[in-house]
């Protein structure tokens, strides 16, 4: 996915280029979603995308990726990240943890449901913290 | 052990039903449904951080049911219980007029007779099993806590906590058996009409809010629907205060 997006964002900017020369501009900012691009002729001719915004946009990918990749809540409720206050949490940050493994509970319509994890690997981030509120579809854990 | 028919376990002291009954599946996820009564429950809880305190003599007792529900079932599951709870009830003692305290309470005379704890297990998108414990004051009526109780005892001499777990067994498959899918709808007027407060003006917290209305009805998903200012309101999760 971000290789895709990575060749995407080349070929926008060398599409770009090529508008400027066209053109004989020397400084263009086009965006397209969120996506913005800003290029300026160099002295020696040379045109090229302002580093920074290559890191953003390379953030801003790889938070989405995060945020795919997580498990998401099936439900809307309230999150608890241990079977009772005080109590060690179900997992940490780190931890290896297997399928159907109890993650943390949510209680919703009344009940205190178990949400367990959906695949094999380490727990890399917690989207929740304690008796937060969380909504449908809303990343709890990113298991790796 | 033939499907929806319990595999039943007894003990004398034990720290919570709940988590011996799904300690018991873990051992054994092929197991079909479980019920099991203890005299003695050391540490017994509600929903979120309350505490079910009980002593020897009163009812404390967890169910097993394993079966895969969409998790869009969960508030017609915790009617479910409830209905069958009161239905023990009011064949054992015709003459007492129960109601609920929604979400899930028994209530006589304005005070607290039984409580109910469902918790199920989530995955992916299905409850994979549902646990749910049920006390019953048969013989105390706790003090140290912040509501009012009652026990059994008070209005009968029928107070065997065996007797009234063996009832709900025996309740709970039958109406198993019965249906399968949980297909409950507010046509059920019975259980509708024992619930506390309709009618009335009430307050319910919900997270960083308190929502006053009055209370029209239960829905057929467990929701409460209040009316205020004209606007009805439907609230699935919080506390009646």
């Amino acid at each position: 996915m971000t290789e895709k997006i990575n060749k995407k964002i080349l070929d926008d900017i060398e599409q770009l280029s090529k508008a400027m020369e066209k053109n004989g501009l020397s400084e263009l900012t086009y965006s397209e979603g969120k996506a913005v691009y800003t290029l300026k002729k160099r002295e020696n001719g040379v045109f090229s995308e302002f580093p920074e915004i290559v890191e953003k946009n390379n953030k801003e990918i790889k938070t989405k990726n995060l945020l795919e990749n997580a498990l998401k809540s099936p439900l809307v409720g309230t999150a608890y990240l241990s079977p009772e206050p005080g109590a060690k949490k179900f997992v940490e940050l780190g931890q290896n943890v297997k399928i159907g493994q109890v993650l943390l509970i949510i209680e919703a319509m009344k009940t205190m449901n178990e949400i367990t994890a959906d695949k094999n690997g380490i727990v890399k981030k917690i989207f929740v913290s304690n008796e937060a509120p969380v909504e449908f579809g809303e990343p709890l854990i990113l298991i790796e | 052990m033939k499907k929806n028919e319990f595999d039943f376990y007894f003990f004398k002291e034990i720290k919570n039903t709940n988590d011996e009954i799904k300690k018991i599946f873990n051992l054994n996820s092929k197991k079909n449904n479980i019920a099991l009564f203890s005299e003695v429950q050391l540490m017994g809880r509600g929903r979120t951080k309350k505490k079910w305190y009980s002593s020897f003599g009163d009812l404390t007792c967890s169910f097993l049911i394993k079966k895969e529900y969409p998790i869009a079932k969960l508030g017609q599951i915790n009617l479910w219980i409830l209905s069958e709870l009161l239905s023990v009830l009011k064949n054992k003692y015709p003459l007492i007029n129960f109601k609920i305290k929604w979400p899930n309470d028994i209530y006589y005379k304005g005070k607290k007779l039984a409580g109910i704890l469902i918790e199920t297990n989530i995955k992916k998108d299905l409850v994979s099993y549902i646990v749910f414990g049920i006390g019953i004051n048969c013989i105390s009526a706790p003090k140290n806590i912040d509501y009012p109780s009652i026990s059994i005892s008070k209005f009968s001499d029928n107070k065997d906590p065996i007797s009234l777990f063996i009832d709900l067994s025996k309740n709970i498959t039958r109406s198993l058996k019965a249906s399968r899918k949980f297909q409950f709808v507010d046509s059920d007027e019975n259980l509708m009409n024992s619930f506390k407060d309709i009618g009335k003006k009430i307050k319910v917290k919900l997270h960083n809010e308190v929502i006053e209305g009055k209370l029209l009805k239960i829905n057929e998903y467990g929701h409460l629907i209040l009316e205020n200012k004209k606007k009805i309101i439907k609230i699935d999760y919080g506390d009646i205060v």
